[in-house]
C-alpha cells in the first residue's frame, strides 16, 4: 500500500536529513511515526506524497511508483489519498464549509454532494457549528479538525497525518483518535506522523520511531 | 473536468480580484476601440464605394445613322445591364453646355454638334469590376452603329486601391493593438496567479486535476476579453453617433462590429491568459 525502499533525502551535501529509509504499511493498517522535532518526519511524509522528491530511493503508493508520475498521474494519486498538513492550509477568506466542499467540487462532486459530504464530516469532527465562520476565527485546535475534515471528505484509501493533533487538547485528541480508528477499521490506511509521546499509550495501530534520519 | 467549479472560480478571480481584471478589461477596450474605429471606417468607406459604384455609367458612343431606340432594346437583353438610356446629339451639348455654366458661350463658335449619339447603361453590382468592364466593353462593341465604349475605370481603380489600403491598415492595427491585448492579459493572469499561489498550491496537493486548476484562469482571461469588447463597442457606438450628422443615411454596422470586437476580444483574452498559464509550472514541492 505505501512501501518506501531506501530512501534518502538531503538539502545540501552536508545537509542530511534521511537515511536510507525502508518502510511498508499494509492495506488497512495505521502506522504511528513518532520522532522529536526536525528529525525530518514531515520530510518523509511530503515525500510520501510526492510534494518532495527523495535524493535517492523509490515509493510506491497505492502500488504507484510516485516519482515516476507526471502530473496528471500525480493529481490522481493524490485524489487517493488525504492529507492533513502540519501548517493546515485552511482558506482563510472562505468559511469552513467551502474550504472543505470546494476541494471536493474541484475534484468533480456536484455542488450539492460536495456540500452534503463537507456538512457530513465537518459533523463528524465536531465543527458544524462553526461552518460558516471563516478560519482566522478559529482556534488552531479548531481549524485542525477541519483540516482533518477536509482530508476526510475525500473518502481516501489512504490518509497521511502530519502533526493532526498538536493544538488539540487530550480529551479532543481521543475524540479524534476514534474516529480515525472508525475510518481505519473501515478499511483506509493511515500513515500519521508526531512528536508527542504523551499520548503513546493511547495510540492505536503500529508505532515506528524515527532518530537521526533513520527508523528504530 | 468540473465545470461549475472551474466557471465560479473563473468569475470569482474576476470579480474578487477586480483592480488587476477590470485594469485589463479596460486596456481592452482602448485597443478594441481602436480596432473598432478602423473597422467603422472601413465600413463608411464600403458604403461610400457602394454608392459610388451604383452610379457608374457605361456609355457606348453610335454612329450618327445608328438605331439607338433599337439598340437600348438589345443591349438590355445582355447579362449585367440593368438599363439604359438613349441621348440624341442634342441632348448631349445641351448638357455639355449646362456643365460648362458661363463658358458655355464658348460652344457657339462651333459650326456643327461634334458631340455623337449615344447609350448610357447601368450596371448590375456584380458587374463593377474592372474585369467584367473589359468583358462587356468587347460585348458592346461587336454591335452594329456601337462606334466606341467608355467607362471610367480610373475611379474605380482608385476606390479600390484606397480600400485595400484602409484594409491593410485595419488588419496592421489588429495585429499591433491584437498583441498588446495578449501581453496585457498574460500580466493580468501572472498578477491572478502569483496573488493566488497558495489557493494553487493546497489545490495541486489535494489531487486537483492541473487542467481544472489552470482552467478558471483561461475563464477570467475571457471575461477580461469580453468586458473590454463590450465597452469598446459602446465607444464605437458614441463615435458613429458623434459624426452621423456628417453621415447622412450611412447606417451603423451593428453585427459586423459585434463580430469584430467581441470575436477578436475573447481570442485574445483567452490567449493571453493560456500562454501566461502555460508558463506556469506546477511545483513538484
Amino acid at each position: 500500500m505505501i512501501r518506501l525502499e531506501g530512501v534518502a533525502k538531503s538539502f545540501a551535501p552536508d545537509r542530511d536529513v534521511l537515511g536510507e529509509i525502508n518502510l511498508h504499511v499494509k492495506k488497512g493498517e495505521w502506522v504511528w511515526l513518532l520522532g522529536a522535532t526536525g528529525v525530518g518526519k514531515s520530510v518523509l511524509m511530503k515525500i510520501v506524497y510526492g510534494a518532495l522528491p527523495p535524493s535517492q530511493g523509490k515509493i510506491f503508493v497505492l502500488d504507484e511508483d510516485v516519482s515516476s508520475l507526471n502530473e496528471t498521474g500525480l493529481s490522481r494519486l493524490r485524489r487517493r489519498v488525504g492529507i492533513v498538513f502540519q501548517d493546515i492550509r485552511l482558506l482563510d477568506d472562505r468559511p469552513v464549509l467551502e474550504n472543505v466542499a470546494l476541494v471536493l467540487e474541484a475534484l468533480g462532486a456536484s455542488g450539492c454532494d460536495a456540500r452534503e459530504r463537507a456538512e457530513r464530516w465537518l459533523e463528524s469532527v465536531g465543527m458544524s457549528d462553526h461552518s460558516s465562520r471563516c478560519p482566522y476565527e478559529l482556534s488552531i485546535g479548531q481549524c485542525q479538525k477541519v483540516a482533518l475534515a477536509r482530508a476526510l471528505a475525500k473518502e481516501p484509501e489512504a490518509l497521511l497525518l502530519d502533526e493532526p493533533f498538536s493544538a488539540l487538547d487530550e480529551t479532543q485528541e481521543r475524540e479524534m483518535l476514534k474516529l480515525l480508528g472508525e475510518v481505519n477499521h473501515e478499511g483506509t490506511t493511515i500513515l500519521a506522523a508526531s512528536h508527542t509521546h504523551e499520548i503513546l499509550h493511547f495510540l492505536p495501530g503500529r508505532v515506528l520511531q524515527l532518530t537521526g534520519g533513520s527508523i528504530q | 473536468m468540473s465545470t461549475g467549479f472551474v466557471l465560479k472560480e473563473g468569475s470569482e478571480l474576476f470579480f474578487k480580484g477586480r483592480r488587476v481584471s477590470f485594469a485589463a478589461a479596460a486596456i481592452f477596450a482602448v485597443v478594441l476601440s481602436i480596432v473598432g474605429v478602423f473597422a467603422l471606417g472601413t465600413f463608411y468607406l464600403l458604403s461610400f464605394k457602394n454608392e459610388i459604384e451604383s452610379r457608374l455609367e457605361v456609355v457606348a458612343f453610335l454612329s450618327p445613322d445608328a438605331n439607338s431606340e433599337g439598340l437600348v432594346g438589345e443591349f438590355e437583353t445582355l447579362e449585367g445591364i440593368v438599363a439604359g438610356s438613349a441621348v440624341s446629339s442634342e441632348e448631349a451639348l445641351e448638357e455639355f453646355r449646362k456643365d460648362l455654366g458661363e463658358d458655355a458661350e464658348l460652344l457657339d463658335i462651333l459650326d456643327e454638334n461634334p458631340l455623337p449619339p449615344s447609350i448610357r447603361l447601368k450596371l448590375t453590382p456584380e458587374y463593377r469590376s474592372r474585369a467584367q468592364l473589359d468583358a462587356l466593353e468587347c460585348k458592346l462593341l461587336l454591335f452594329d452603329g456601337v462606334d466606341e465604349v467608355w467607362v471610367d475605370r480610373n475611379l474605380l481603380g482608385k476606390l479600390n486601391t484606397f480600400l485595400y489600403i484602409l484594409l491593410g491598415a485595419d488588419a496592421f492595427v489588429l495585429l499591433l493593438v491584437g498583441f498588446s491585448a495578449v501581453l496585457v492579459t498574460m500580466l493580468a493572469t501572472r498578477f491572478a496567479i502569483l496573488d493566488r499561489r497558495r489557493i494553487i498550491d493546497l489545490y495541486w496537493l489535494m489531487g486537483v486535476h492541473p487542467r481544472t486548476l489552470r482552467a478558471p484562469y483561461v475563464i477570467e482571461g475571457l471575461f477580461e476579453g469580453l468586458f473590454g469588447s463590450i465597452v469598446a463597442y459602446g465607444i464605437v457606438f458614441a463615435f458613429h453617433l458623434v459624426l452621423s450628422p456628417l453621415l447622412g443615411s450611412m447606417s451603423f454596422p451593428a453585427w459586423e462590429l459585434a463580430a469584430i470586437l467581441v470575436g477578436p476580444g475573447l481570442v485574445f483574452g483567452w490567449l493571453g491568459s493560456g500562454l501566461a498559464i502555460d508558463a506556469f509550472k506546477l511545483k513538484r514541492t
